[in-house]
């Protein structure tokens, strides 16, 4: 009886609240973690700030809409749920452009560039040789995107070197241990 | 001079008349001077109950039965037995002209219910003419055929009447609670009174008897029954009756003779046998009888008696189960056996009133008895002729007193082998069930191969001490054939897997898990409380005593849990006694299938009309073990309820009140509601999204229900709301008959049943109706994305499932559902819808036609279901909203225990999961007994497959077609896996909605099999 009682006291009914939609364009972003964003992480699940952390959400379309913050949430709770490189690349790449668009505090910004850094070199060694598709279905790979991309936050590629191969184009291949 | 005037009363062939002078009453038999020396007979098998069927078995073993039962009782000196109508008359002259035994028929006017007009009515209304002609029309008809039988002794009515005057009516409601006894038993007695003239009128040539409790209302008996031959009773007063045989002399003026009486052979205070008691008693109850006797100086009025009983009654204590444990519960208290009596406590053990033990029936049915002490002590009583002219007082003193019982302990123990029963009782091989098998199949992607499977099951039976009992069974696997067309079998745990081993390399491990614990039950009956704790073992719902919002659910599973290897239910129920009589807890990890570990307490009582009880459930931890999608887990709960019910004059109102879900109550959820038309909505769904918090008042609920019968006309209503949390259970509980339409169980509803019988002849019309509104509606499954034109995402919507939700839509969906139920059960004494009438039925032909109209117009929650990887997941949505329909059909053919039974059904069904093809199918099963041959054959059309992912995912086969023909080395049991060897057949169709989706394919299987078994 006393879990009973415990359990109505102060319990009074409150009018339901009607749900919208999130503009994309209002969230913003908060520093909660780390290595939120980056395999194997999954405390994207439960960051309240994070507007997608309940559902898998719709990301191409939350991609295409272009608010990098919305992006991260996105493929952030879709890495969480769904580990891929592909999730792990487009993860990175919204941070790289908060970082780069000064969408995060200056205090933040430190820390989004370094997350974003290990995000990129996570899809290099979680997720070796990982494509993606373009609208047309066709595969491109992202490893090489990412090379660059560590390149162009600064920072330096682990485990991986650029060349060409007989078709000139780039490719990773791993650095051999000492 | 004396016998001289008797044989001159005496008339050719059967006749039995009173003799009555100055020194007594003594009964004259065909011109003999006849002192009852009289037995309860009957013949039930270790393992059988009281819908055994004696009078039905075959010819031959009646006969075999009666040359080696009736010779004993004669060499005893028993001169007459007791038996119920049924007894077929050649047998009664048999028994009579073969070993001298006389029968007394023995109507029980309405003792345990009577049928009028095809209902069968459980308490006997003896105030309502129609049960008063209906009684004294078939009394009539019983003497008509039994009169003219040589070997008939006297009729007796009746057993114990007077202890089962339960109906109730407006007048008698009126009386002052003390006068309500008398007032029926003046119903009953005015009846007893009719009867008995109607039958002088018929029969002049057998005296008429009644069997009635003990004295009581013996008033009524003189002022009702003027014409009354011989006052018969059930005495129970332990050593001697006192001044029993005086107040019938000074109140009745007729003789008396005991129809029961005895002692048990059970010492409920020393918890052990105790022959030696019973025969002490017996003995100088006897001794009392011959001493008031014709012409011995006492009162003179005593006839003799029937001693009770012949054997042990093994099915007595629960009916219809342990019907092979000679249970050592004692069912009611008795001061007149002071040995084994203690204030406040039970010590009258009712499967231990035979005059012999017995043991298991051998292979054909037939069992040994060995003589107690107390049936050589009744041998040398009856040595003493009680009304040769030479025998008086003085005479049966001395002989009785010669009379030793423990001299016969000796040989009983030798015989019976006592200490060598005991010492085996405490650990026994109880049962050893073997099943070898033979199976080639063939499926699409398979040739036709053949495999074979072994497999033992063993159940020990330990008794450490005399009032705790357990069993324990095991499954051994010798191969386990990989072959089966149907995938999922208890031994495929044994199946081979692939492993690495140490060195990385695969190996296949072919001998895993060859031995497991198959179940296990421990019995614990003690004064304070009987205690039952079970694993695997199934035990019956609490919803007939009080759990009116289905708590305690049943968890009889038959082979599913094989099929699944699911460890339920398992946990303990404790039934309390004495000053904690009405109360019962329940608890264990998972006391019914998906139910969460907890516990369960009810207190439950009976208070003349009233009846109360309270319920309180309790979960302790989350279940983690989920076998199969057939089980909805139960999200965690506290809850109460509180019931009240008043019995009044054919009516019955009961009320109920339920707190439930408290755990839940502060967490949110979401739902829809239809947006106008044009408005703005969620994505363009057409739908609002809105979210809410539970409160307490969401786990409130009440519900109400009143039924009434009226002759031939019974109805009822039924209403209740339950708040969105207020989860209750399923209601296994029948009203009526055998109607399907049921309340929902689980919260969130306002619902209403209502429905009616109406009997013509032994055709009953049965329409049901069901109203139910979940008050918060499923929530549809509603894809998000983002609207380019306001820049806003919507997030995706998924079905309410138990998985993430504090509460769902899924029985409780919105119906309204209508049911015509037609049933023949021209023997209603074995309901059709008993959970085992098809063992029981005893009607020559008993049959039904239902039909059920669901209107659905709405969807439901999402259910859950099995992956791939077999890992619990919810699907994303439901079925739509579609109405579904089913015919039901269900008929027996049967004679003794040889019968056919059908069930039938065709209709349409939706998927568990999320897919929308409605499917209509039909199916037959069709089983036969005869003596130990059965056949089965199982038709489906369009149906699904035998597992739960089968409907889940709404997978079915065109055809499927199950055949089973088997040779039993003893009759088929229902309980029992009894030795057989048999062939059956699988044999399915594919097209593209089976697991494999091939037009035209088939696959099919043959199995042959022994099962051995003890």
């Amino acid at each position: 009886m006393f879990i009973l009682a415990y359990s109505l006291v102060g319990c009074a009914p409150e009018a339901a609240q009607y749900e919208y939609g999130i503009a994309l364009s209002d969230v913003e972003f908060t520093l909660f973690d780390t290595t939120e964003g980056i395999h194997p992480s999954v405390v994207t699940l439960q960051n309240p700030h994070n507007p997608f952390s309940q559902s898998m959400p719709s990301k191409w379309d939350i991609e295409s809409a272009g608010y990098p913050i919305a992006s991260f949430y996105a493929w952030a709770v879709t890495l969480a749920m769904e580990a891929t490189g592909e999730h792990q690349f487009y993860a990175a790449s919204s941070l790289h452009r908060i970082y780069s668009q000064e969408l995060c505090t200056r205090e933040e910004s430190y820390y989004v560039r370094r997350m974003a850094l290990e995000a990129y070199q996570t899809q290099l060694d979680s997720f070796p040789y990982a494509v993606s598709y373009s609208e047309s279905g066709a595969p491109f790979p992202i490893d090489t995107l990412a090379y660059d991309a560590i390149v162009s936050l600064g920072g330096d590629v682990q485990n991986w070197t650029k060349i060409s191969n007989q078709e000139g184009e780039d490719i990773l291949v791993p650095v051999e241990s000492p | 001079m004396i016998w001289a005037a008797l044989l001159s009363l005496a008339l050719a062939g059967s006749n039995v008349v009173i003799h009555t002078d100055a020194r007594g009453s003594l009964l004259v038999a065909d011109g003999q001077p006849f002192f009852v020396q009289g037995l309860n007979w009957g013949y039930v098998p270790v393992g059988e109950n009281y819908s055994y069927d004696f009078w039905g078995q075959p010819e031959s073993f009646i006969k075999e039965v009666l040359d080696r039962e009736m010779a004993m009782l004669r060499d005893i000196g028993i001169n007459s037995i007791r038996q119920y109508p049924g007894i077929p008359t050649h047998w009664v002259t048999y028994i009579y002209n073969e070993y001298g035994i006389y029968t007394m028929i023995n109507p029980l006017i309405g003792r345990y219910g009577v049928d009028i007009e095809g209902v069968f009515y459980p308490t006997t209304n003896y105030q309502d003419p129609k049960v008063r002609t209906a009684i004294t029309k078939e009394t009539l008809a019983w003497v008509e055929q039994y009169k003219d039988t040589p070997g008939i002794l006297l009729w007796l009515l009746g057993n114990e009447n007077n202890y089962g005057l339960h109906w109730s009516s407006f007048e008698i409601e009126a009386l002052p609670t003390d006068q309500q006894g008398s007032a029926k038993a003046e119903h009953l007695y005015s009846l007893y009174g009719v009867i008995i003239d109607k039958i002088h009128a018929i029969d002049s040539n057998h005296p008429v008897s009644i069997a009635n409790g003990d004295l009581q209302y013996i008033d009524l008996i003189a002022q009702h029954c003027p014409n009354l031959d011989i006052l018969g009773s059930n005495v129970y007063r332990g050593i001697s009756a006192g001044d029993f045989y005086k107040e019938v002399q000074e109140k009745l003026g007729i003789p008396m003779m005991y129809t029961e009486f005895g002692a048990d052979a059970y010492n409920a205070k020393l918890m052990k046998e105790d022959s030696l008691a019973q025969a002490q008693y017996l003995k100088g109850q006897w001794e009392e009888l011959y001493m008031q006797s014709y012409n011995k100086g006492g009162v003179g009025n005593a006839l003799g008696g029937f001693t009770f009983q012949w054997s042990d009654g093994w099915w007595k204590h629960l009916q219809e189960s342990n019907l092979d444990v000679h249970d050592t519960n004692a069912s009611w208290p008795n001061g007149g056996y002071p040995h084994d009596y203690v204030d406040g406590q039970n010590n009258m053990n009712e499967e231990w009133f035979g005059i012999t033990a017995k043991t298991p029936p051998d292979i054909n049915g037939h069992y040994d008895v060995y003589w107690r002490e107390a049936a050589y002590v009744l041998r040398d009583i009856y040595r003493l002729p009680a009304y040769d002219p030479r025998i008086d007082a003085k005479t049966i003193e001395a002989h009785f007193a010669k009379i030793r019982p423990k001299d016969y302990s000796g040989k009983y123990k030798a015989e019976y082998s006592q200490a060598a029963q005991k010492d085996a009782l405490r650990f026994t091989v109880k049962n050893i069930r073997g099943e070898f098998s033979f199976i080639g199949s063939e499926q699409p992607d398979t040739a036709w191969n053949m495999d074979h499977m072994q497999s033992v099951y063993l159940t020990f039976e330990g008794r450490p001490t005399e009032d705790l009992r357990s069993e324990v069974s095991f499954n051994i696997l010798g191969n386990v054939a990989q072959n089966p067309i149907d995938e999922i079998y208890y031994e495929n745990r044994g199946l081979p897997v692939i492993v690495n081993d140490e060195e990385g390399e695969t190996v296949a491990w072919t001998d895993r898990n060859r031995l497991a614990l198959y179940g296990m039950n421990v019995e614990w009956n003690n004064p304070y409380v009987d205690m039952q704790a079970f694993f695997r073992t199934g035990h019956y719902h609490w919803g007939y005593e009080g759990d009116f919002f289905h708590f305690y659910q049943e968890a009889n599973y038959g082979s599913s849990i094989d099929i699944y290897q699911a460890d339920v239910p398992i946990g303990a129920e404790f039934a309390f006694k004495k000053g904690l009589s009405g109360l019962k807890i329940a608890i264990g990890p998972q006391l019914y299938w998906g139910a969460n570990p907890s516990y369960i307490l009810k207190y439950y009582k009976e208070t003349g009309p009233w009846a109360y009880a309270l319920v309180q459930h309790t979960d302790i931890a989350t279940q983690g073990n989920l076998a199969t999608s057939n089980v909805i887990p139960q999200l965690p709960n506290t809850r109460f309820a509180a019931y009240l019910k008043r019995s009044l004059p054919n009516v019955d109102v009961e009320l109920g009140g339920l707190v439930s879900g408290i755990p839940r109550v502060g967490q949110d959820f979401q739902y829809v509601q239809e947006a106008e038309e044009g408005a703005d909505s969620h994505f363009g769904s057409g739908y609002h999204l809105l979210h809410d918090t539970l409160f307490w008042g969401d786990t409130l609920g009440a519900k109400g229900k009143v039924t009434a019968q009226f002759g031939t006309l019974r109805g009822y209503v039924q209403g209740g709301y339950q708040g969105i949390l207020a989860d209750g259970g399923g209601d296994a509980t029948k009203t009526f008959t055998g109607w399907r339409l049921k309340e929902p169980g689980r919260g969130n509803n306002t619902h209403a049943l209502a429905g009616m019988t109406y009997n013509i002849g032994d055709v009953q019309i049965g329409p049901n109706f069901l109203y139910q509104k979940p008050l918060i509606g499923p929530l549809p499954y509603i894809q998000g994305g983002y609207d380019v034109n306001n820049g806003q995402y919507y997030l995706d919507v998924d079905a309410r499932n138990v998985l993430h939700d504090p509460f769902q839509v899924i029985e409780n969906r919105e119906t309204l559902a209508a049911e015509l139920l037609l049933t023949y059960d021209p023997h209603p004494g074995s309901w059709m819808w008993m959970w085992n009438n098809d063992v029981m039925e005893r009607a020559p032909f008993a049959g039904s036609l239902g039909f059920v109209y669901r209107h659905q117009p709405t969807i439901r929650d999402a259910r859950i279901g099995f992956n791939e990887y077999n890992n619990v997941f919810a699907f994303a949505t439901s079925p739509p909203a579609q109405d579904v329909w089913e015919v039901n059909a269900r008929a027996l053919w049967t004679k003794g225990k040889d019968r056919i039974i059908a069930n039938g059904y065709f209709g349409t069904a939706q998927a568990r999961g999320d897919d929308n093809r409605l499917i209509t199918r039909a199916g037959l099963d069709i089983r036969a007994w005869y003596r130990v041959w059965r056949a089965e054959c199982i038709v489906k059309f369009n149906d699904w497959g035998p597992f739960d992912y089968h409907r889940d995912y709404n997978l079915t086969f065109p055809f499927q077609l199950t055949t089973d023909f088997s040779y039993g080395f003893k009759p088929p049991r229902y309980d029992r896996g009894n030795p057989r060897i048999g062939i059956q057949s699988k044999f399915r169709t594919m097209d593209q909605y089976s697991p494999t989706p091939l037009e035209g394919g088939y696959e099919y299987e043959v199995r042959s099999y022994v099962h051995f078994g003890l």
